[in-house]
C-alpha cells in the first residue's frame, strides 16, 4: 500500500504542495504531480499511476473530465479517483459519482479526513492475482 | 360672397375654435412635461457621472484585488518552505533520536527517559506542522473567492459600460483587459467557503454512501502494472 503511486492533480501549486505533503505524513511517499487534466492524462500515460486525487476545477480539462477519461480508457479505468473540491453542493458530488469516482473530499480537508478516504477506497480495491 | 363661400368660412372657424380648445388643454400637461424634463435632467447628469466614477473605480478595485491575492499566494508559499523545513528537520532528530535508543539497548543501557518524552514532543511538532499546512488551504479557497469577486466586478462593469453608451453615444467596446491579471485569471469555485467544512463533508459523505449502497462501485480489480506509454 505505502507503495502506491498517486497522481495529485490540482492549478493551485500551494494545494499540490499541501495534498503531497499530506500523504507523505500518512505513510505514501511516491507522488507526482499534474497541474491541469491535460497534463495528468499525459502522466498518466507516460509514467503511469496506481492512484488520483484530483481537483475539479482547472484550466484544460477540469477533474470530472480527466475522471470520465480514466473510466473510458480500458487499461486505466480501474484506478481508484478521489476527488478533492471546493465543490460542496451535492448535486456536484452526485455529478462526481456519476463520473464513478471512488470518493469525494471537499477543501478545506483534513490529514485524517483524507487518510481515511484514501483507506476506505484502497480497502474496496481488490489486486490482481500475481 | 355668395352662401356656399359663407358655409366654407363658418366651417373653418369652427375648426379652428376646435383647435384653439384642444390647445387649451394640452397647454397645461405639455407645461408639467417640460416642468418633469427640467427636474430630471440634472438628476440624470448626476447619474452619469457617478456611473463614469464607478466605471473608473472597477478597475482600481480589481487591481488591488490581484494584488491581494498575489500577496497571499507569496505568504503561503514562504510559510510552506518553512513548514516543510521543519518537518524534515523533526523527521531527522526523530530518526536520530530513534538510532540512539536502539545504540543504548544493544549496549543493554536504558534509554534517557527525557529521551523518550522528547521523541513525544517531536511526534507532536510533526503534527502542528501538518496541521500548519492543512490550514494553508486557506490560499486556495481565497484565490477563488476573490477570482469570483473580480468575475462580478467585471460584469458590473459592463453593465455601466452599456448604461453610460446611452448617455454618451460612445459605440467603442467594452474593454476587459483592465480586468485580467494573472493571479485572478483561474477557473473558479464561485461557492467556495473555508468555514463549514465537516457539515459540507458529511453532505458528499451521504452522498457517496448512497451511490455505494445503490452499487455504483462495485469492487474493482486493481491493476498494479504500470499504464503502458503512448509514444
Amino acid at each position: 500500500m505505502a507503495s502506491t503511486k498517486f497522481l495529485v492533480v490540482d492549478d493551485s501549486l500551494t494545494m499540490r504542495r499541501i495534498v503531497i505533503n499530506t500523504l507523505k505524513s500518512i505513510g505514501f511517499h511516491n507522488v507526482i504531480e499534474a497541474a491541469d487534466g491535460k497534463e495528468a492524462m499525459a502522466k498518466i500515460l507516460s509514467e503511469g499511476a496506481d492512484f488520483l486525487i484530483t481537483d475539479w476545477n482547472m484550466p484544460e480539462l477540469n477533474g470530472l473530465e480527466l475522471s470520465k477519461w480514466v473510466r473510458n480508457t480500458s487499461n486505466v479505468q480501474a484506478m481508484p479517483i478521489l476527488m478533492v473540491t471546493t465543490r460542496g453542493n451535492k448535486e456536484d458530488v452526485i455529478e462526481a459519482m456519476k463520473m464513478r469516482v471512488n470518493n469525494y473530499i471537499v477543501k478545506p480537508f483534513t490529514a485524517q479526513g483524507m487518510k481515511e478516504k484514501i483507506d476506505q477506497i484502497l480497502r474496496s480495491v481488490e489486486p490482481k492475482a500475481a | 360672397m355668395n352662401a356656399e363661400d359663407m358655409k366654407l368660412l363658418l366651417r373653418k372657424v369652427e375648426e379652428l375654435k376646435a383647435l384653439l380648445v384642444f390647445t387649451e388643454r394640452t397647454i397645461p400637461f405639455l407645461e408639467d412635461v417640460i416642468g418633469f424634463v427640467q427636474e430630471i435632467v440634472p438628476m440624470v447628469e448626476d447619474l452619469k457621472s457617478s456611473v463614469e466614477s464607478s466605471s473608473e473605480k472597477l478597475p482600481k478595485a480589481s487591481s488591488q484585488l490581484a494584488n491581494v491575492s498575489t500577496a497571499t499566494e507569496m505568504a503561503t508559499t514562504e510559510i510552506l518552505n518553512i513548514v516543510e523545513r521543519m518537518s524534515s528537520n523533526v523527521d531527522r532528530i526523530r530518526i536520530e533520536m530513534e538510532n540512539d535508543q536502539k545504540r543504548l539497548e544493544s549496549l543493554h543501557l536504558e534509554g534517557v527517559p527525557a529521551g523518550r518524552s522528547a521523541a513525544v514532543n517531536l511526534v507532536s511538532i510533526q503534527d502542528d506542522c501538518t496541521n500548519i499546512m492543512i490550514a494553508l488551504q486557506v490560499q486556495d479557497i481565497t484565490a477563488q473567492q476573490i477570482a469570483a469577486v473580480n468575475k462580478l466586478m467585471q460584469s458590473v462593469d459592463g453593465g455601466l459600460s452599456r448604461l453610460l453608451r446611452h448617455f454618451t453615444k460612445v459605440t467603442t467596446e467594452h474593454d476587459d483587459s483592465k480586468f485580467r491579471h494573472r493571479r485572478l485569471d483561474i477557473v473558479f469555485d464561485a461557492s467556495a467557503e473555508y468555514s463549514g467544512g465537516s457539515e459540507r463533508q458529511r453532505v458528499a459523505d451521504e452522498v457517496v454512501e448512497s451511490a455505494r449502497r445503490s452499487g455504483g462501485h462495485s469492487k474493482t480489480k486493481r491493476n498494479k502494472k504500470k499504464s503502458p506509454s503512448r509514444k
